[in-house]
């Protein structure tokens, strides 16, 4: 009975994971029921997830780089150093959840997470799931969920690496990691330090310029432990620690600094999964102003318990439900000084029918509050069919997103009476794949349809601008994305393609002059697509990486837009091999037909940029 | 009659005809006239560099946008201000707030002339005597003078806080301060700060009657929930007059005297109008702003008396200017550049 439940779940675990372009160690354990939550219960919706080779490329970078060739997510990126907030399918930057470790990092204020803040090489994984899945991680993931995180192998190592990193423009970073575990203990600690005088080149009117007081220095640290109690108990402890400081344009400065902590106990029993989580993150963003004399400090703490535990109720069904606990705080100079603070509560269950090794449905629920607001009951179903080489799901849910402590209490202009926002999506997908003598092809199409109310905007009003449950969006599309993998002996070949058509438009006017009805969203560009391909073995590889940004609208009306742009990335890595050691060496260009463009109006970009690395790491031997 | 129709007699027709044809097709295009032009000032949205003028034609109500960009093939920069044209010279001087800077240009055609650069955050130009003129600044702490034959920066007159409107009245310069409950007086001769008015907190526009009495509009103090107040004070002997406190809440901007000195119009959520003789502030607005409309600049046609209302909408799509005669009545709607500020009639 053991064996026939354990094979029905490994069967569910590798359902909710199809999409080609995986991980190339995506490691199966002995239970699975222990799954993470954004592939447990991703029936009906597709998950990607760049594997090592990319995490490695973009490990001294933010995540938004690794993104903007890695998926079909719009990255509004204001330049290096500074913010970058992502678009999924036509939504806002407020309505992409980033969860680590389970955890929503969005921010409590401004309701969203820097990328730029993320980087790529302090994680183990990213996954990265485009769709409204509120009913599964509640509040803002409306667009969709990047889910990132460190991963615990119980096994024998001691890895010690190190690296150094120079690049154009005056940057210089370094990295460190430690990886120590056994049979029942797995611990890393983690450093990534970048200082750039970003004086990067750029052409304004065809004439080249220089981009000065734009210096900016980061540091990403990391420490992570994890401790196997007993065969069916771990408890895993996660800290983070980021700090940046950054000049901006017009004698301007910022400093953002972060804590994120996170206590995890899990317990896989033969017909039960359960597991407590805990989280705790506090936030400081100082932003000065020498020419205007503003000096604006923010600061905001939160503290979350969530439980959660799953049965197995039969051979075909699995229900799970949990509830999450929320403390909120914050205060700004924007809030005049004053702290706001709220507590914030939600209820979720779920019920997963497996009704045998092709068909597959989930269903799940939720009932968010907050503090004496009740958020809608949000339900989401998806359902999976699987074929031999053919596979088609389908999803619907009903989403919704909090206001912001910003939108509630700036001042002047924040609005306590805010609603929240919130929507209806669907979507459906095909998956073909087949592996022959040719290689392995595989390709996806997903139709998406969202409708959000309540969208809140800020507007402009008698005295200043306040923030208003003003406007109605639908956003609608078709992914695309082919792939294609070729062993050719000693070399591996991969490649893959991917195209968005995203239509997200106005559904209602603001006022009887508004221009803006079923108009394009600002910053939402209509066609979008990414290419790669790697050629790779043993200690070598080369990735040339392309992708095309298409026009984006800068008004609300349509009257003015920025122009569609093309980028070219080439990453070279060759491996040498010394005792124990490994050194890794590596060379790319980024912006590689020196493109000029700019992705926000006014904010230029670098053109062509090159940086050199390289990377030692000593593994004890077995 | 036979002879007309021979072939000496179509030559003469033909010729004929052609005059007849000539004649008519020589209408002057609008962009050549003269006089009776409206220019509107687009900000821009602040950082994008979306700053630009349009010119209206009020007789054919034909809009020409862009003028700068198209004359010059550059963008005009990073939130025009305003424009302040010097007659004698057919001179435009075009402030730039975000940019820095002053375009000069030619009001004929829009050519460019000379960019004044060294500013801080100017506000407004005025010139103030011969080849001189002084620029008003958000936040230099002074107010700069500029030579205006070599059209550089010569200097400048520490004045703390953020400097709008000047005026010039009996020889002497009168300047707003929007962080100060006081008007300043500058003697142009001397480039010395000689005097202050004590007005009210939040001093941004200045206009002169026709009874040369000075009116200043006070937009008040949000943070400290200190209304506007309206003002007027004898130029001469720089004492308050009258002074017409707002209700709380309240925070006027933007005032204009029309043409004949008889009428004070500015905005307060809606378009006020009032006799410079009115013994008391207006209750209700003229005109007032729709959902989703904001009024951000008004201005009166010398001529016409036609009232111009600028609407910002929501400072990212293309905003509108609402055209009304003297008595109200509306006459159209044009769409302009983005965030409309104000205009200025030549």
């Amino acid at each position: 009975m053991n064996l026939r439940i354990l094979g029905i779940l490994t069967a569910i675990l590798i359902s909710g994971n199809f999409l080609p372009g995986q991980t190339d160690s995506l490691v199966l354990e002995a239970v699975e029921i222990s799954a993470p939550r954004v592939e447990f219960w991703s029936t009906g919706l597709k998950t990607s997830q760049p594997d090592s080779m990319s995490l490695r490329e973009f490990a001294m970078q933010g995540l938004g780089e690794l993104m903007k060739y890695n998926s079909g997510v719009f990255i509004k990126d204001y330049g290096p150093g500074r913010i970058a907030s992502p678009s999924f399918r036509g939504t806002g930057a407020g309505h992409t959840a980033v969860l680590w470790h389970g955890f929503n990092l969005q921010n409590s204020m401004h309701g969203t997470a820097d990328f730029s803040l993320v980087s790529a090489g302090l994680h183990d994984y990213i996954r990265i799931q485009p769709g409204g899945t509120s009913a599964v991680f509640g509040s803002g993931a409306m667009g969709g969920v990047i889910h990132l995180g460190k991963r615990t192998e119980f096994q024998e190592k001691v890895l010690i690496s190190a690296g150094a990193e120079a690049g154009s423009f005056g940057r210089v970073g370094g990295k460190a990691n430690i990886q120590i575990g056994s049979a029942n203990y797995s611990g890393s600690a983690n450093f990534i330090h970048q200082n750039s005088a970003n004086t990067f080149r750029y052409l304004s009117r065809d004439l080249l310029q220089t981009y000065t007081g734009g210096a900016f220095q980061q540091t990403g640290m990391s420490v992570d432990q994890a401790f196997r109690i007993t065969p069916r108990q771990k408890i895993h402890a996660h800290l983070w620690y980021l700090d940046r400081g950054s000049q901006l344009p017009g004698k301007a400065f910022q400093a953002d600094q972060g804590i994120r902590a996170a206590l995890v106990w899990e317990r896989t029993g033969n017909r039960n999964y359960s597991e407590f989580r805990s989280g705790y993150f506090r936030d400081r963003i100082l932003f000065e102003d020498t020419l205007s004399s503003i000096s604006s400090l923010s600061t905001s703490q939160t503290f979350t318990q969530e439980a959660e535990t799953r049965i197995i109720l039969s051979d075909r069904h699995i229900l799970q439900i949990g509830g999450n606990l929320s403390y909120q705080e914050a205060t700004s100079d924007g809030y005049r000084g004053d702290t706001f603070h709220e507590i914030r509560g939600a209820a979720f269950g779920a019920w997963k029918y497996h009704l045998n090794s092709r068909w597959e449905s989930a269903l799940s629920i939720r009932q968010g509050l907050r503090v004496n607001q009740r958020a809608p009951v949000i339900p989401a179903w998806g359902i999976i069919r699987k074929g031999k080489n053919l596979s088609f799901r389908t999803h619907v849910s009903r989403n919704f997103r909090f206001p912001t402590f910003n939108d509630l209490y700036w001042s002047p202009g924040g609005n306590p009476e805010l609603r929240p926002e919130s929507g209806w999506s669907a979507e459906s997908g095909f998956n073909w794949s087949e592996k022959g003598s040719y290689g392995l092809i595989s390709s996806d199409i997903t139709f998406f349809h969202s409708r959000i109310k309540d969208w809140i905007l800020w507007v402009p009003g008698t005295n200043f601008w306040y923030s208003e449950n003003i406007l109605k969006v639908h956003s609608k599309g078709v992914e695309a994305e082919f792939e294609y993998r070729k062993y050719l002996g000693r070399w591996n070949l991969s490649a893959n393609l991917a195209g968005q058509w995203t239509r997200s438009t106005r559904q209602n006017r603001t006022g009887a002059l508004d221009g803006g009805l079923n108009r394009q969203l600002i910053y939402v560009p209509v066609y979008t697509s990414q290419g790669n391909i790697r050629i790779y073995r043993e200690g070598f590889s080369v990735t040339y990486r392309h992708s095309f940004t298409g026009r984006r609208y800068t008004a609300t009306d349509n009257s003015a837009y920025l122009p569609a742009y093309f980028l070219g990335k080439i990453h070279v890595s060759k491996t040498f091999y010394l005792s124990d050691y490994q050194f890794d060496a590596y060379a790319s260009a980024d912006n590689l037909w020196n493109t000029s463009y700019q992705i926000v109006a006014g904010q230029p970009m670098p053109l062509r940029a090159f940086s050199l690395g390289f990377h030692v790491y000593w593994q004890k031997p077995d | 009659m036979n002879k007309l129709f021979n072939s000496t007699g179509h030559y003469y027709l033909l010729i004929l005809v052609a005059f007849l044809f000539a004649c008519k097709g020589e209408a002057i295009p609008p962009d050549e006239t003269e006089e009776g032009n409206v220019f509107i000032l687009n900000e821009g949205a602040f950082q994008a560099s979306n700053a630009s003028v349009d010119r209206f034609n009020p007789v054919t109500a034909t809009l020409s946008s862009s003028v700068f960009s198209t004359q010059n093939q550059r963008e005009l920069g990073d939130v025009l201000q305003s424009l302040y044209i010097d007659q004698d010279q057919e001179r435009g001087y075009f402030v730039v707030n975000n940019s820095q800077k002053i375009e000069v240009v030619n009001m004929e055609d829009m050519t460019s002339l000379a960019t004044i650069s060294g500013f801080t955050s100017p506000r407004y130009f005025l010139k103030v005597g011969e080849n001189k003129a002084y620029v008003s600044d958000l936040f230099g702490g002074s107010v700069s003078i500029v030579d205006m034959e070599n059209n550089s920066v010569s200097g400048n007159i520490p004045l703390a806080g953020w400097t709008e409107e000047m005026i010039v009245v009996g020889g002497r310069v009168f300047v707003a301060n929007v962080s100060s409950e006081y008007i300043y007086v500058i003697n142009p001769q001397t480039d010395k700060l000689e005097d202050s008015v004590r007005v009210g907190i939040g001093s941004s526009s200045l206009g002169l009657d026709y009874k040369n009495r000075l009116w200043v509009l006070c937009g008040g103090d949000y943070f400290t929930d200190t209304p506007g107040t309206l003002v007027s004070v004898n130029p001469d002997n720089l004492t308050v007059i009258e002074s017409f406190p707002f209700e709380s809440g309240n925070y006027p901007s933007r005032m204009i005297v029309n043409q004949a000195g008889t009428q004070l119009y500015w905005l307060n959520n809606g378009v006020f109008r009032m006799s410079v003789n009115g013994a008391e502030l207006p209750a209700s607005p003229i005109l007032r702003a729709a959902a989703g409309s904001y009024y951000y600049g008004i201005g009166i046609d010398p001529g016409s008396s036609e009232l111009y209302v600028a609407d910002a909408v929501d400072f990212s799509q293309q905003g509108a200017v609402l055209r009304f005669e003297e008595n109200l009545t509306p006459i159209d709607t044009i769409r302009v550049g983005v965030a409309p500020n104000g205009f200025v009639f030549n």
